[in-house]
């Protein structure tokens, strides 16, 4: 199983540039993600012939299946009507499109809780100067220091802290606090004005005696994720309940049909009530 | 109030303690819709047989994995035996040092409630929270929520628990499958310079001062338009690119720094 995992991992691609600068230093960058959905198992939704469904966006009012020209962008009023935005105009209004993420100040890594982590990247350097980029990967480092910074990315704004570890430069885009809720928003009980220690002790004592020198990472997999991968590849090897595949592009239509005549003989489900 | 999304027992090898777990992340208001240009009639999705264009309703539609080569069908009764045993329980597995899980681990918030029954189970609970702030550890856990398994971390934030679901290994793009550098070397006055320039931009956390500026600007188009006026257009700052040395960059940005102290 594992090898096959690993084909299916392709090397990651930059998807983004843009220039780190703190001071008057420059550090260009590319944006990798450092997380991946999860691309080994692509779940489709088929008919019960085994094809796969394609989605389609129908008026209500014309019962028809409408083109992508003929669907507008609309932001609901309390009113309920509705105003037309267009991507044009999303774009305009876009924050200052200068692909700048100017460090405005550093923290301690420890001041920033993992509730407001949203996303994380991998930052190489975009130039052959190497050397601001290492330089401000190498003090990062060792004085666990993170900058923060708002930025533009594809349109939206986000607020990101640059850190680094292992020797590169990494982002997280941090989610604005107002997105974070308190433990007075969700109605949560206040703490004991008082606390008695002897509970204290006994959960100290607890998690004590269950500390480990590191994580595990098979308690870390997603079961569900490695028996699907399995029975899968276990049918595939078998040429089990097996339909070809949706058609990458429309040239090959014609071939397609007669490979799914073949192989729907072999599909051995009965018949949807 | 906040509706608990679940309700569940929080255990630590023979330890229970009744929790109620809570979204921590206020789900963004839908900012769009789509719509029919025609008639502006907000548009609805559906799954259609790609030869005969007729809907699959919900209940009939199949799911299958693509696999190189063929589309391999799950039948009903393995999607069912796929699903994990449902239980309540959130298992903290063991206790670790903060720093074993790097930043891209963490995936979504929740908070952990306490199960305001009895006195003893609050007791607990907010002896646990401050225990686990104490000992300065994490708890790695898993539960079962919506027929999926989870794994996350269990932290203490101020006075409460809190849960932090994590991303599955598979999904962590290792350091390894990056391009190589070449990295050069760094000098001493540069490094130097370099921590300098960086204490002197540190400030206490202060995230407050962030707005989503883009998610305003919108709304107000928004308004703007259903009062029928026209909008400004912001214009794009011009942004000059530095291009002195490293070295350069660095004295220049302390000395101005100083500067603005003195000023």
């Amino acid at each position: 199983m594992p090898d096959s995992d690993q084909q299916r991992r392709e090397a990651p691609k930059p998807f983004w540039s843009g220039t780190i600068s703190f001071g008057l230093v420059a550090v260009p960058v590319d944006l990798y993600a450092a997380t991946r959905s999860d691309a080994a198992i692509r779940q489709r939704t088929l008919a019960p012939d085994g094809t796969a469904l394609r989605r389609e966006y129908v008026c209500p009012e014309h019962e028809r299946a409408l083109e992508p020209d003929e669907i507008v962008r609309g932001f609901e009023l309390d009113d309920g009507r509705f105003v037309v935005v267009t991507d044009a105009e999303l774009e305009a209004l876009a924050p200052e499109a200068t692909r700048n993420i100017d460090l405005v100040q550093f923290v301690p890594c420890e001041q920033l809780s993992p509730m407001l982590f949203e996303r994380a990247y991998f930052l190489l350097p975009n130039s052959s100067a190497l050397k601001p980029y290492r330089l401000l990967a190498e003090v990062l480092e060792d004085s666990g220091r993170a900058g923060i910074a708002s930025f533009v990315m594809r349109g939206h704004q986000h607020i990101v802290a640059i850190l680094a570890a292992d020797g590169l430069l990494r982002a997280e885009t941090l989610r604005f606090v107002s997105e974070l809720r308190t433990p007075e928003d969700i109605g949560l009980p206040p703490p004991p004005e008082l606390f008695a220690a002897e509970p204290v002790e006994r959960m100290r004592e607890l998690i004590t005696e269950h500390v480990a020198a590191d994580i595990d990472l098979d308690e870390l997999r997603d079961e569900t994720r490695a028996q699907t991968l399995a029975l899968v590849e276990r049918k595939l090897a078998r040429g089990q309940d097996l339909v070809a595949p949706p058609p990458p592009e429309p040239g090959g239509e014609a071939e397609v049909i007669d490979l799914m005549d073949v192989l729907r003989r072999s599909l051995a489900r009965p018949e949807a009530g | 109030m906040a509706r608990s999304m679940f309700n569940a027992t929080l255990r630590i090898d023979g330890f229970a303690l009744p929790v109620k777990l809570y979204a921590a992340v206020e789900p963004r208001p839908v900012g769009f819709r789509l719509l029919h240009a025609s008639d502006r009639q907000p548009i609805r999705q559906r799954m259609v047989h790609p030869e005969t264009g007729e809907e699959v309703p919900h209940e009939a539609v199949r799911k299958g994995v693509e696999m190189p080569g063929a589309m391999v069908v799950l039948r009903d009764e393995e999607l069912a035996a796929l699903e994990p045993r449902p239980t309540r329980d959130i298992e903290v597995l063991r206790f670790v040092e903060p720093d074993r899980l790097d930043h891209r681990w963490y995936a979504r918030p929740y908070y952990l409630g306490p199960d305001g029954e009895s006195r003893d189970h609050r007791e607990d609970y907010f002896a646990l929270a401050r225990a686990l702030a104490a000992e300065r550890k994490e708890g790695i856990v898993r539960w079962t929520m919506r027929k999926k398994p989870y794994r996350g971390a269990l932290r203490a934030s101020g006075d409460y628990l809190v849960l932090l679901s994590l991303h599955a290994a598979a999904e962590i793009v290792e350091v390894g499958a990056l391009p190589e550098q070449a990295w050069p070397d760094v000098s001493q006055a540069e490094q130097t310079m370099a921590r300098q320039l960086i204490a002197m931009l540190e400030q206490p956390l202060d995230l407050q001062q962030f707005h989503d500026r883009y998610a305003e600007r919108v709304k107000a188009l928004v308004e703007a338009k259903a009062a029928g006026l026209v909008m400004e257009q912001p214009a794009a700052a011009a942004s000059p690119l530095p291009k002195p040395t490293l070295t350069e960059a660095l004295a220049a940005s302390i000395a101005r720094l100083e500067e603005q102290r003195v000023a």
